[in-house]
C-alpha cells in the first residue's frame, strides 16, 4: 500500500510538472514572447515560425547586392527580390509569374536548362548571360537550389552581376592576345630574372619553347650579361627610371641576334615592384643593312682613291709606253737592247692592265658591251684550266642553259671565269677535288635571294670546288678590295673586288656559300639576251699609218707631252706642244687656222680640256678636239660635247694614239 | 556554446561562500527572429554577472529541428537547464531576469 501511495505520489508529481511546463508554454505565447513553435508531424519536426519573427530574413533578402529569386522547376518566377528585378530591368509585378527564360539570352538555352533541372539537394551553379535585347547584356553567375515549400518542389535562385568582370576579363583577354601575337618579344621576370613569362614572338626568335624558358634565368639566351642586364635593369629601375638599350642573344642553335631593348618594373597594389616586364625589337636585319651600308660607302670610298691614283698611275705609265716603243723602234731586233726595252714594254702593259681593273672596280674603266656566248667562253675556259690544272685536280663542265647570251665584255667576263677558277683551285691545291662550272638558266620571280635583281630570265654561272671552305668571318670580307688571304707577293686582293665590279657593271649579282671542310659555291647571275649571228671578228692589226697635219698638244704632264709630241712628228706631223691650256688657248687665238687638229688633256690646273675645248670652239668652230683622259665617267654618253671628235684612253700606246689620230683627221676632211 | 569565464578573485571568494557551482545549460533559438537574439542575449549576460562555472550551448532548431523533438521543445526560444538538478526549463526571450534567477536557484525568492 505504501509503495503503490508513493508511486501514485510521484506520477502525480510528473503530472504536476508536465502541466506547470504546458501552463508555461501557453503563457508564453498567448504573451507573444515566442518566435516559432515547433510541432510533431508524420515527417518529423515542423518549425512554424509566427508572423513578424522572419522579418529579419526578410531584410536580408531584399537588401542584399545579389539577386534572389525562386522558380518553379518549369522556371516560373514565383518570387524576386527588388536586386533581382533591377538586373533584369522589369518591374515586380510584371516578373512574378513570368518564366525566367523570357529573359534569358538565347544562346545558352542549353545552359539554363540543365541549371534548372530539380535534382533534390544538389546545387548546380554556371554563368548565364541575359540578354534584353535593347537593354544590353548581363553576364551573371548564378546558383540553383533545390527547396520543398508546403510539400511543393521549388528552386531558389541567387544570381550575381559579373558583367564588370567579365568586360575586364575580356580587356585582359585582348591585352594578353595583343602580347600573344606581337611581333615584339615579351619577357616577364621575376626580380631575381628568372622567367616567367615570354610571348611566342621570343620562342620565334630565340628558338627555345616556352618549357625551356619559363623559369629559367635570362642567361639562356646566350647572353653572358644576362645577370649583369638584369643588375643594371634593377639598378636603373629601382630609382624610379626606365632602362633602355641594345643586347647581342644568341638563339638556340647559336647564332646571334640583336635587339633594341626596353624595360621596365611592375608595380603591385602596394607600389612594390613584383616583376620586370622586358620588351624586345628585333633589330638584326636593320644592323646588317646598316653595316652593308657601311661597307659600301666604304668601298665607293676605296674606289674613289682608286681611281684617282689609276689616274696618276696612267700619266705615269704613258711616257714609259710610248718612249719605250719609240726607243724599240730603233734597238737592233735580238739585241740586248731590244730585248730590255721589250721586258720593259710588257712590265708597263702588265700595269697597265692592272690600272684598268682598279679602274674597273673603281668603276671609271672604259667598258663596250656586245653580245657574248657564255657558252662558248666557259668551253675556251675549261679548256685552259685542264691545261695548267694538275690532274688531282677533276674538272666538270655542265652546260644545261638554253640562253647562254648576255650583254658585257668579253674581256670581263673572260676575266670573271678565270677568276672564281683559279680561286677554286687554290681551295683545293695541294689535295685531290673536284671543281664544277655549270652554266644553266634562272626566272627570277621574287629576288629574294638577288635583291639587286628584277624579275626576268638570267643565265646563272656557277662555280663550285670542294675545297677548303671558308669560315663565316671570312666570307663576308671576300669581295674587299686588297683582302686576300695569300701570302704577301702571292696575289694582290683585287680578283674578286673587281669580279665583283664586273658582275654589278653587267647588271647582274654574286652570291657566295662555303663551309669549312665541304668547299665553296659561287653562283653569278647575268641578265640574258637574244643571240645575235654576228660574231666578233678579231681585225688583224694594220701598220701605223702616217699622215701630215698641224698638231696642238696639250697636257700638264711634261712627259706626256714630250712623247705625243715625239711619236706625232716620227709620224710626219707637225707639232706645237704646251703644258699650260692657257698658253695653249693663246697659242690658238693668234693661229687658229694653222691647225688641223688639237689634242688635250682633260684633268688641268686652271682649264679642264672640256673647257678648253668650248673656248677653242668659240674661236674656231670646225676644229677637231681630241680629248685624252683616264677617266671614262667624265665623259658619259648623255653629256656628248659637240667638237670633241674622239677621245683617247690613257695611258695609249702608239697604234692606238695614231689610229685615233688619223682617223679623226679622216672624218674631219669628208664632213 | 559559451566557455566558462574564469575569475581567480571572485572564484576565491565564491569558494568561500560555496558558490562554486558548474552550470550546463542549452538554449533553442530560431536563427535571427527577434526573440531568439534577445534571449541570447538575456542568458549570456546572466551567466556572465552570476555563474563562474557554466556551459552554454546555443541550438538553431532551423538547422537542427531534430534536437527540438529529443527535448520535446514546443515554443521557442526555451531555456532548459540540465546542471545542477533538477532540470528546469524557461519558455520565451528571458527578460524577466528575476523571475529567471529565481529558477535557476541563484537568488531567494523574495
Amino acid at each position: 500500500m505504501k509503495e503503490k501511495a508513493k508511486k501514485l505520489e510521484r506520477e502525480n508529481e510528473a503530472l504536476k510538472a508536465r502541466l506547470e511546463e504546458a501552463e508555461a508554454n501557453l503563457r508564453a505565447i498567448k504573451g507573444g514572447e515566442v518566435d516559432a513553435l515547433v510541432v510533431s508531424g508524420p515527417q518529423g519536426e515542423q518549425v512554424f515560425t509566427l508572423k513578424d519573427a522572419n522579418h529579419p530574413y526578410r531584410i536580408i533578402i531584399e537588401e542584399m547586392e545579389e539577386g534572389a529569386f525562386t522558380l518553379t522547376d518549369e522556371g516560373t518566377i514565383l518570387y524576386s527580390n527588388k536586386q533581382f528585378a533591377a538586373m533584369v530591368k522589369t518591374s515586380l509585378p510584371k516578373l512574378i509569374g513570368s518564366s525566367i527564360y523570357d529573359y534569358l539570352d538565347k544562346s545558352n538555352s542549353r545552359v539554363i536548362e540543365r541549371l534548372l533541372t530539380y535534382e533534390p539537394g544538389r546545387t548546380r551553379k554556371g554563368e548565364v548571360i541575359f540578354g534584353q535585347h535593347s537593354k544590353g547584356r548581363m553576364y551573371a553567375y548564378v546558383s540553383f537550389r533545390p527547396l520543398e515549400i508546403d510539400g511543393r518542389s521549388m528552386l531558389s535562385g541567387v544570381i550575381t552581376d559579373i558583367t564588370p568582370l567579365k568586360k575586364g576579363e575580356e580587356a585582359r583577354a585582348r591585352l594578353m592576345a595583343a602580347i600573344q601575337q606581337a611581333v615584339d618579344t615579351v619577357v616577364i621576370t621575376n626580380l631575381k630574372g628568372e622567367i616567367q613569362y615570354a610571348n611566342p614572338a621570343s620562342e620565334r626568335l630565340t628558338g627555345f619553347n616556352r618549357d625551356e624558358i619559363i623559369g629559367k634565368s635570362l642567361d639562356i639566351f646566350g647572353s653572358h650579361k644576362g645577370r649583369k642586364l638584369i643588375q643594371s635593369i634593377h639598378d636603373a629601375l629601382k630609382n624610379g627610371d626606365r632602362w633602355q638599350g641594345q643586347v647581342t642573344g644568341e638563339k638556340k642553335d647559336g647564332s646571334p641576334y640583336e635587339l633594341d631593348v626596353r624595360a621596365s618594373a611592375i608595380r603591385d597594389n602596394d607600389g612594390r615592384f613584383c616583376n620586370y616586364i622586358i620588351i624586345g625589337h628585333d633589330v638584326t636585319h636593320e644592323l646588317k643593312l646598316q653595316e652593308q651600308l657601311r661597307h659600301m660607302q666604304r668601298l665607293e670610298a676605296v674606289g674613289r682613291l682608286a681611281g684617282g691614283i689609276a689616274h696618276d698611275l696612267n700619266n705615269i705609265l704613258h711616257p714609259i709606253i710610248v718612249n719605250s716603243e719609240l726607243l724599240l723602234g730603233n734597238a737592233l731586233p735580238g739585241g740586248e737592247l731590244h730585248q730590255r726595252l721589250t721586258e720593259i714594254l710588257k712590265a708597263a702593259d702588265r700595269q697597265r692592265d692592272l690600272v684598268k681593273q682598279i679602274l674597273v672596280f673603281s668603276k671609271q674603266g672604259e667598258q663596250k658591251q656586245i653580245p657574248i656566248d657564255v657558252d662558248s667562253l666557259v668551253k675556251e675556259e675549261v679548256k685552259f684550266l685542264r691545261s695548267t690544272l694538275p690532274s688531282t685536280i677533276e674538272i666538270r663542265k655542265d652546260i644545261a642553259g638554253e640562253s647562254c647570251t648576255i650583254m658585257g665584255d668579253a674581256t670581263q667576263i673572260h676575266q670573271i671565269v678565270m677568276n672564281l677558277c683559279s680561286n677554286a683551285a687554290d681551295a683545293i691545291i695541294p689535295e685531290t677535288g673536284m671543281i664544277e662550272i655549270r652554266l644553266d638558266n634562272m626566272d627570277l620571280e621574287e629576288a629574294a635571294e638577288y635583291p639587286d635583281l628584277g624579275p626576268g630570265r638570267y643565265l646563272r654561272l656557277t662555280v663550285s670546288d670542294t675545297g677548303r671552305g671558308m669560315k663565316p668571318a671570312l666570307l663576308e670580307r671576300i669581295f674587299d678590295p686588297f683582302f686576300t688571304t695569300k701570302e704577301q707577293g702571292k696575289g694582290t686582293g683585287m680578283g674578286l673586288a673587281v669580279v665583283h665590279g664586273i658582275i654589278k657593271k653587267h647588271g647582274g649579282a654574286v652570291k657566295v656559300e662555303s663551309e669549312p671542310g665541304k668547299g665553296t659555291r659561287f653562283d653569278v647571275l647575268f641578265p640574258v639576251v637574244e643571240p645575235v649571228e654576228e660574231e666578233m671578228v678579231p681585225r688583224p692589226e694594220p701598220s701605223v699609218p702616217r699622215g701630215r697635219g698641224r698638231v696642238l698638244v696639250v697636257d700638264d704632264e711634261e712627259a706626256v707631252v714630250d712623247t705625243i709630241e715625239q711619236v706625232l712628228k716620227r709620224h710626219g706631223y707637225d707639232v706645237v706642244s704646251t703644258t699650260s691650256s692657257l698658253e695653249a688657248l693663246d697659242l690658238f687665238r693668234r693661229e687658229s687656222e694653222t691647225f688641223d687638229l688639237v689634242i688635250s688633256d682633260q684633268t688641268m690646273p686652271q682649264m679642264t680640256g672640256l673647257q678648253l675645248t668650248g673656248k677653242l670652239l668659240n674661236i674656231r668652230q670646225d676644229i677637231p678636239i681630241i680629248l685624252c683622259t683616264g677617266y671614262s665617267d667624265v665623259l658619259r654618253e648623255e653629256d656628248e660635247i659637240v667638237g670633241i671628235r674622239a677621245v683617247l684612253m690613257k695611258p695609249a700606246n702608239i697604234r692606238e694614239l695614231m689610229e685615233v689620230v688619223q682617223n679623226t683627221l679622216a672624218n674631219s676632211t669628208s664632213v | 556554446m559559451v566557455k566558462k569565464k574564469e575569475n581567480k578573485i571572485d572564484n576565491f571568494e565564491k569558494a568561500l561562500e560555496g558558490k562554486d557551482q558548474r552550470f550546463l545549460l542549452r538554449l533553442y533559438i530560431t536563427g535571427t527572429t527577434p526573440r531568439s537574439v534577445q534571449a541570447i542575449s538575456n542568458i549570456k549576460k546572466i551567466c556572465e554577472e552570476y555563474m563562474d562555472n557554466y556551459e552554454l550551448e546555443v541550438i538553431d532548431i532551423y538547422q537542427q529541428p531534430d534536437m527540438a523533438r529529443e527535448e520535446q521543445i514546443i515554443a521557442v526560444p526555451t531555456l532548459i537547464k540540465k546542471l545542477p538538478q533538477p532540470l528546469r526549463k524557461f519558455i520565451g526571450d528571458l527578460s524577466d531576469t528575476e523571475s529567471i534567477l529565481v529558477g535557476l536557484n541563484l537568488k531567494k525568492k523574495d
